[in-house]
Formats: C-alpha cells, structure tokens, sequence
C-alpha cells in the first residue's frame, strides 16, 4: 500500500509537480489537465487541452500538446495556447522539454528526431533516428544534448544546438525504453527491455555501472533532485495487467532504498522537488505517493 | 541495323499463340495481359514494413534451426527467397529473424529463437522454428525480420498467418482489426501437413528489398 492515494476519476498520464511541490499536474485520456493538491489530496481544477499527447514544462505551468490540431504549446491553468509549431502529419509523435523549456522535442513514426525552439515555434534541427524509432528520449539538465533510445538498441547522442551527431552508444543489448540524466549532469541513465539499469557518464559516453534486481521491464524512471536515488517502474512482458514492483535505489551502491508495489504497469514515476516523496500512476484511476526513507 | 526489339506485350501474345501459355478459362488476350501485369509487378513490389517492436537483440547466432528438442507448439517452417524488385535474387542479405516462443514470451536474455542468417551465396532461406505464442498486448501471431543488403534499403518487417485465431478465419476483412497488422500483404498462408504423427506447418514468406 502507498502513503497516500490521491483519488482521480480517470487514468492519469504525464504526472508532474510544481514547483513548490503543493500541486500535482496530469492528463486523462480526455485530454483534461487536471491539478491536484498533493497533501489533502483535492482536485483544484480541470484545464481542457486538446491533443493526444502531452508533456509539462518543468513545474507544471506550461504544456505541450500533440492532435488533431498540430503540435501546441499551452497555459496550463488558463488553456490559452502560447505557440503553435510548424509540424505537419506526423504520427505518434513522443514529446519532451528541456528542463528550461526552451526547447522541446518530438520523435515520431518517420523514425525523425526534431528539435523545437518553443520561443519562435521553429524546427531548429532534424535528425534521422535508428531502424526502430525512439522510444526512450532525454535533455541533459543543461539542454545542450539531447539523446534518443531506439528500439535497434542503439542510444544516440546529439548536440542540441546544430543536430549534430555527438555519440551513438551501441553497447546495449536490448532495447532501452526509459532515458533520464542526473540533474548534476554527471550520468545519462537508461533502461529497459533486460530489467537492468545502465549508468553512463555524460561527459565519455562510457559505461559506469549496471544495476540489476528489477524483476520486470523498465518502462519509467526518475533521478532524485541531489542525483542521489533512482526509482524505476515498468511492465510484466505477457500482460500489462499483471503485478509488478516499483524500486527506489541507491544510485551509487545499487542497493535498494524501499520496494513498493503497483497492481499493473507503471505509466508515470517522479520525485517530488525536495526529493521526500515519489508519485506514481499505473493503468487504473489514482496517484500513489511514496515516502522516499 | 533494324531493330530486333519487341514489346512485353508482342512477347505475351506469341506465348499464346504458340500454346506456350494457356489460360483455363476461356479469356480475351486483353484481359490475360492485365492479369499477367498485374501478378508481375505483385511479385516484384518491396514488401511492406512493419514495425521494429522492442525486443530486437543484436548479434544473434547464425542458426536455421530455432526449435529446441522437446520445445512445446506447433512446428513450423518459413522459407523463402530475398529479391530485389525485377524479382531477381540478392545476394550477400544478412536476415534478422526473431518471435516469441509458444508461450508467447521472447528471450530476452538469450537468444532462443533468434537468428541471424548470412545468405552470402545464395538468396533462398528456411528456417525451422515453432508457430509462436499469442500475447495479450499484442495479439496477432508475427515472426519480426530485419533484412540488410549491399546496396540495397534496410527491410523492417513482420510476417502473420492466415490461420491465426485473431483473424477470425478471413484474414481479406478482419487484417484491420484492432490497428495490429498493417498490412494485408504480410498475413501469409499456412500450410498443414503430417510427418509421422506430428502436424507439421510451412510458411513460404519472400522478401523483396528496394535499392538503396
């Protein structure tokens, strides 16, 4: 059982603190943002976005949407929409933001990595992906790399600013779904298909560490806000709908901090600012919070 | 010197008058050309792609057996020739092939129906392997190819069977069903036969590569 449940009425994708870390931003499968107060556990308000896919500027204040009506940067309280980016028939499209928000990405089924200024709503670079597409992507706290996981297994590493091809880590043997870097900038952190953790550093693109002990896939993961800890959650590979745990972990050691568990695959995993709680979701309605020991 | 070149369709109409093609019910000449064009450039259209999925491993053995003795399902054989799109052979294509075992779960950590074959003299493969397993996110029976070949574009793709449940027994309406397949052309025939006492299926499964 987690700390504490904040009851939702859908299933919730995208979840995202504030800032302060008094809020709880997702969206539903209705394309409604949704906020919620962390400690009573309130719904504060319903905010409409149209789009099918979603992703929060850090903070929670700003959204970026995918649909029916192109590719859209919002306000996340009033809905007004800020930008609107010149993107044309793609689907599937994944997107993220660099954690000031200036730039934004989007990988899709063209197998195309696009990098976006949010400023001026321009493409300011395309890159050409794996065999597979991207699965798993990721800014460095700094927004000027930029890497990509394709399901060939091959992680690529870009320069932001011209799209220029920096690495490709092709040491892996599965495919890699989830990719975070320590917010000290100092590890790229992936995993995936083999249950395992990768850490490698930032600067060589070298392997340092693996972390083995997670019984199920990978499919998400966190770094904590002093790169201390990592949580990871994922899927059973025959059916989503069966159990699987959630691991809070020593970044370091690889020694496991607290193990939880999730009825069925885990859909969001994230820290809280000051690093003491973690906040998941799975297939079902509901947020779990987590005390970080 | 004068020109000795005939049309496609000069050297179709000789093969009928000579006999050399029959038709076996009776049909104008017009419409046995359409026909003839028609199965002709089917025959020589790059397979569709299909997606990559997640559980590709590199550097998988080069091995035309995947089946372990006593492994559990179906034995199947696919074969098949790789061919550019004149229908001519290719040569030198390293195919990828990898699917889930009869329990519907793919070795992750090893390399249990997983192959990585090297047709460097020939353009013919055949591999012998099991009818792979349902699993419920992704419902469809597939084997996953990855073709590479000088000078020519990299194939991702998938091959599905006719007789697999999911197509409720009439692949021609039901292939759309749920956004799995996407495309008809990759639902195969299966063929059933007995060896011994043991059902048997083949596949015959071709893949027709664009150049690069």
């Amino acid at each position: 059982m987690s700390d504490q449940v904040i009851q939702t009425d859908v299933p919730v994708r995208a979840l995202t603190f504030s800032s302060q870390g008094d809020t709880l931003s997702g969206v539903g499968p209705d394309g409604k943002v949704r906020v919620w107060n962390v400690s009573s556990g309130k719904l504060i308000r319903t905010v409409p976005i149209e789009g099918r896919m979603f992703a929060f500027t850090t903070g929670a204040d700003r959204i970026a949407s995918f649909g029916d009506k192109g590719l859209r940067l919002s306000d996340a309280t009033t809905a007004q929409v800020t930008r609107e980016f010149d993107i044309v028939g793609m689907r599937q499209v994944s997107l993220i933001f660099s954690r000031e928000a200036s730039v934004l990405a989007t990988s899709s089924r063209d197998k195309k990595v696009r990098i976006w200024d949010t400023a001026t709503g321009k493409e300011r670079v395309a890159v050409n992906g794996g065999l597979g597409g991207a699965m798993g992507t990721a800014f460095s706290p700094d927004g000027a790399i930029f890497v990509a996981a394709d399901s060939d297994t091959n992680v690529r590493v870009w320069s932001t600013r011209n799209g220029e091809l920096v690495r490709i880590i092709e040491e892996l043997p599965v495919a890699m779904f989830a990719l975070a870097f320590s917010p000290d900038g100092k590890y790229l952190v992936s995993a995936g298909v083999d249950r395992t953790v990768y850490l490698w550093d930032a600067k060589t693109w070298k392997l340092v560490r693996k972390i083995p002990g997670q019984a199920e896939m990978i499919s998400c993961l966190a770094i904590s806000p002093d790169s201390r800890l990592i949580v990871t959650g994922g899927f059973n590979d025959i059916s989503s709908k069966m159990a699987v745990s959630i691991l809070i972990r020593d970044l370091a050691s690889g020694n496991v901090v607290r193990t939880m568990a999730s009825p069925n695959r885990v859909n969001s995993t994230v820290f809280s600012p000051d690093g003491k709680l973690v906040a998941t979701t799975n297939l079902d309605s509901g947020i779990s919070l987590w005390r970080v020991p | 010197m004068e020109s000795t070149r005939v049309s496609r369709r000069e050297i179709f109409e000789r093969c009928i008058v000579n006999g050399l093609l029959i038709a076996s019910v009776p049909m104008s000449s017009t419409k046995l050309f359409a026909l003839w064009q028609k199965t002709e450039q089917e025959a020589t259209k790059p397979t569709p792609e299909e997606v990559l999925g997640p559980f590709y491993k590199k550097h998988a053995p080069n091995v035309k057996n995947l089946r372990g003795s006593g492994d559990q399902g179906v034995p199947l054989t696919v074969s098949g020739k790789v061919l550019n799109t004149r229908g001519e052979p290719v040569t030198g294509a390293r195919v990828d092939i990898w699917q889930a075992d009869h329990h519907g779960r793919y070795d992750v950590q090893g390399y249990r129906y997983r192959t990585k074959l090297a047709l460097d003299e020939v353009s013919n493969y055949e591999i012998e392997t099991v009818m792979p397993g349902h699993y419920s996110d992704r419902p469809a029976q597939h084997i996953h190819y990855l073709i590479s070949a000088p000078g020519h574009k990299t194939l991702v793709t998938q091959v599905y069977f006719a007789t697999d449940p999911y197509f409720e027994g009439d692949p021609d309406r039901k292939h759309a069903k749920g956004g799995i397949v996407g495309n008809r052309d990759l639902i195969r025939p299966v063929m059933l036969y007995e060896q011994g006492t043991t059902p048997r299926t083949a596949v015959r499964f071709d893949l027709c590569l664009e150049k690069a």
